[in-house]
């Protein structure tokens, strides 16, 4: 009995070298087969309209790609747009090995984000739910070459009945790629030498925090001298921000060259004061020929509800006229920033020698006048009653005017009458009554005219969202947490039962 | 081949005819009931979110409730598969009839996957329901269920290893949530490790909550595909080798 026992003492040992042999190699084979499928992949698109499939523009945009291209992503953990744009750069990184991928999540390395929102200078705040928040959500890089995109860059969501959006990832992506390539930006001229605040200025009056704003829409400011018509070439579009003193003859004609030649002119221009009165812009000829008029007015808005306490009638709401460079800000919206507008002078329709005719952005209340002699400005204590030589309202605040030009161009020229809605206290004051910084950066980029490119095709609509009853809803939850489960308990009781009542024995076993 | 299904059905059929069945099916479909309810509120309350994420892809990868399901799921399922033979004495007459290590271990593999995968069956009438609010991608809800199947096959096939390595249901769930719970845990470390470092991949390669999120999207990352299957595939092998040596301590 012992001897064959002890014959297969070793037979065992030696299965379970084998065994184990077997194992270490399968596992071997196991991180191989890994370490090979993750240097060699492939990924297959399989979602309705090849949602994650790039368009050949992209992809000829990264063929083109001669250097490298840092994306950095400033999205946390929990924000919706951040897995969508993360696949898609996934088939940026698999198209082409020069588009660089960094990742910092605000919440959790908050270091890292502090030194991206330096180097970009870049608005940082918090959600209600605690998250940090940039003002860019993308900000893609090539030498010092940098484009912003924000979260509303990268989705279109309706609001219609049927909750859907527009990914619109891959036409921020590709954009800002060609653009951080190309250096083709819109180029806002402010014009100087006429009592302008600085765009370098960070005071109260100074154009710091509106310059700050356009460079973070990737337009590039430069300022200009009016006089010298060679240094508006690379401009497209030209910025006269709250001067202090009248333009020359020669610099409304510059100006009128170049608007001519198809460009963008935003003026913000209020009562330019003096002791003799109100003074005249020097680019009275220039407005009217686009159907402006522009007066040494100055609005006092008398709706108690629409001017700011303490302001004597000076400072006060806006109403805002229906148009795309006003939108989010139209009267018509529950839930808008106001407009708040200082100091401002009238604007009204004339006719103009070549037919333009303008259209209203702002104005008034039809209770607001407009004062022509200021002389007793400094006595007021309060909203002052309106004389026999003031204009009553509604007095037009900001118009616009577009005109075409040769080439097929369109010459788009927009005036607000008062400085302050660009300088620095309109872009500090609270989001619910910021919309006056609102409006010059839509102003911007109108007259910026920057045309979506039309080469990455638009995805396909996702439903993003459930526009649903309370009763469908009642309805969907009864269903799911009762109906269903319900039904199989009743379908495994039903099987229990008719087991109890073969004795308890499976029908597999009784066969 | 013949031995092999005669053996899956009496698995299927083995499993469906206790209560602990129909007991996981209805805990399950109320778990998930309870996680698509959630979500259609967020989704009707999330109007101006700003999201480009669809509720199908919330449901399939986006939220912490899918993976908790199949940690209680797939160790319910692959306990007792060889731990229940073992305890009840019923593996000795499996090991000495004329079946070989391989069909035993697909046999009850296949059961287990096939259960799985019935039990998921009732969630499609989620997406029907879904389906009259509004259109859904159902590429992306069939390649979300496929990958349901990839990440259920890997892990089926570890707890099936689990059941082979102790004679105790108990220890077999234990050690199967917890090889799930180390590889869910590798997997999110991508969301600590930084990107482009070796660590990171290692991370982002196993990770089941980049593969559920992939997959819910309607992409299909062959990375993916290549992890699972070869987990499930040396799992098995492994499960062989082992069914292997006690037919050969069953023959002595």
């Amino acid at each position: 009995m012992n001897a064959p026992r002890e014959s297969r003492v070793p037979g065992p040992s030696r299965g379970r070298l084998v065994d184990l042999a077997a194992v270490v190699a399968a596992f071997v084979v196991l991180v191989l087969v890994n370490v090979v499928a993750a240097r060699h992949w492939k990924r297959i698109d399989a979602s309705t309209g090849g949602r994650w499939t790039l368009s050949p523009a992209s992809l000829a945009t990264l063929a083109a790609l001669e250097e490298p291209v840092h994306v950095t992503l400033l999205f946390g953990a929990s924000d919706p747009l951040g897995q969508s744009v993360r696949h898609t750069l996934e088939a940026y990184t698999a198209a082409s090995r020069l588009v660089e991928v960094e990742s910092i999540d605000p919440d959790r390395d908050p270091l890292a984000f502090e030194d991206v929102r330096r180097r970009y200078t870049l608005e940082a705040g918090r959600t209600a739910d605690g998250r940090v928040i940039a003002d860019a959500s993308i900000v893609v890089s090539r030498g010092d070459r940098a484009w912003f995109i924000a979260a509303s860059d990268l989705v279109e969501v309706s609001t219609g009945d049927d909750m859907r959006a527009r990914p619109r990832e891959e036409r921020a992506l590709t954009t800002a790629i060609r653009r951080v390539l190309s250096g083709d930006r819109t180029v806002a001229c402010f014009s100087t030498g006429h009592g302008e605040a600085s765009v370098d200025d960070s005071g109260a009056q100074g154009l710091e925090a509106f310059a700050t704003t356009l460079k973070k829409s990737n337009v590039e400011v430069r300022s200009v001298m009016l006089a010298n018509a060679a240094s508006l070439e690379a401009c497209s579009l030209v910025v006269v921000a709250a001067p202090r003193e009248a333009f020359t003859k020669a610099e409304g004609l510059a100006l009128e060259a170049f608007a001519r030649s198809g460009h963008g002119v935003f003026l913000a221009i209020g009562p330019l004061l003096a002791e003799s009165g109100i003074l005249e812009t020097g680019l009275e000829a220039f407005l009217e020929a686009r159907g402006i008029g522009i007066d040494p007015t100055l609005v006092v808005e008398t709706v108690a509800d629409r001017v700011v306490a303490g302001s004597r009638g000076l400072r006060f709401r806006a109403e805002v006229a229906e148009h795309p460079v006003t939108t989010g800000l139209a009267e018509s919206l529950a839930s808008r920033p106001l407009v708040v507008i200082d100091l401002a002078r009238t604007l009204r329709h004339v006719p103009s020698a070549r037919g333009v005719s303008a259209v209203d952005l702002l104005h008034s209340s039809p209770q607001a006048f407009a004062l022509r002699d200021l002389r007793d400005v400094g006595a007021w204590r309060d909203v002052p009653p309106r004389g026999p030589s003031d204009v009553p309202g509604p007095h037009a605040l900001a118009m616009l005017a577009e005109e075409k030009v040769e080439g097929g161009k369109v010459a788009r020229v927009v005036v607000v009458g008062s400085s302050a809605i660009v300088e620095a206290r309109s872009f500090a004051e609270p989001v619910q009554s910021r919309g006056g910084a609102f409006l010059t950066e839509s102003i911007v980029a109108f007259l910026g005219g920057e045309l979506p490119i039309v080469d990455v095709p638009e995805k396909q609509e996702i439903a993003a969202g459930l526009r649903i009853t309370d009763e469908a809803r009642a309805s969907i939850g009864r269903y799911v947490l009762l109906v269903v489960p319900g039904a199989f308990a009743a379908l495994g009781l039903a099987i229990a039962w008719l087991r109890r009542s073969r004795g308890g024995v499976p029908r597999g076993k009784t066969s | 081949m013949r031995a092999f299904s005669a053996l899956l059905v009496r698995e299927l059929f083995a499993f469906f005819v206790t209560p602990l069945a129909w007991v996981l099916l209805v805990v399950f479909l109320l778990v998930q009931g309870l996680h698509f309810s959630l979500l259609v509120q967020h989704f009707s309350a999330a109007g101006e979110a700003g999201s480009d994420q669809s509720p199908v892809q919330a449901f399939f990868g986006n939220t912490a409730i899918l993976y908790l399901v199949l940690f209680l799921l797939v160790p319910a399922l692959t306990m007792r598969l060889f731990a229940e033979e073992r305890r009840s004495g019923t593996l000795e007459s499996l090991l000495t009839a004329p079946i070989t290590a391989t069909q035993v271990v697909l046999a009850k593999y296949m059961g287990a996957l096939l259960t799985y995968l019935v039990l998921w069956l009732p969630t499609a009438l989620y997406l029907v329901v879904l389906r009259q609010t509004g259109a859904i991608d159902w590429n992306a809800a069939a390649t979300s269920y496929l990958g349901l199947a990839l990440v259920g096959a890997a892990y089926l096939a570890v707890g099936l290893l689990m059941s082979a390595l102790t004679a105790s249901q108990f220890i077999a769930l234990v050690l199967t949530a917890l090889v799930m719970l180390a590889l869910f845990i590798v997997g999110i470390g991508e969301f600590v490790a930084t990107p482009g470092t070796p660590l990171y991949a290692v991370c982002h390669h196993v990770s089941m909550w980049s593969q559920m999120a992939n997959f819910s999207s309607g992409i299909v990352d062959t990375r993916a595909i290549v992890f699972d299957l070869s987990i499930a595939l040396t799992c098995l092998f492994v499960t062989v080798r082992v069914v292997d040596s006690w037919r050969q301590e069953a023959r002595g």
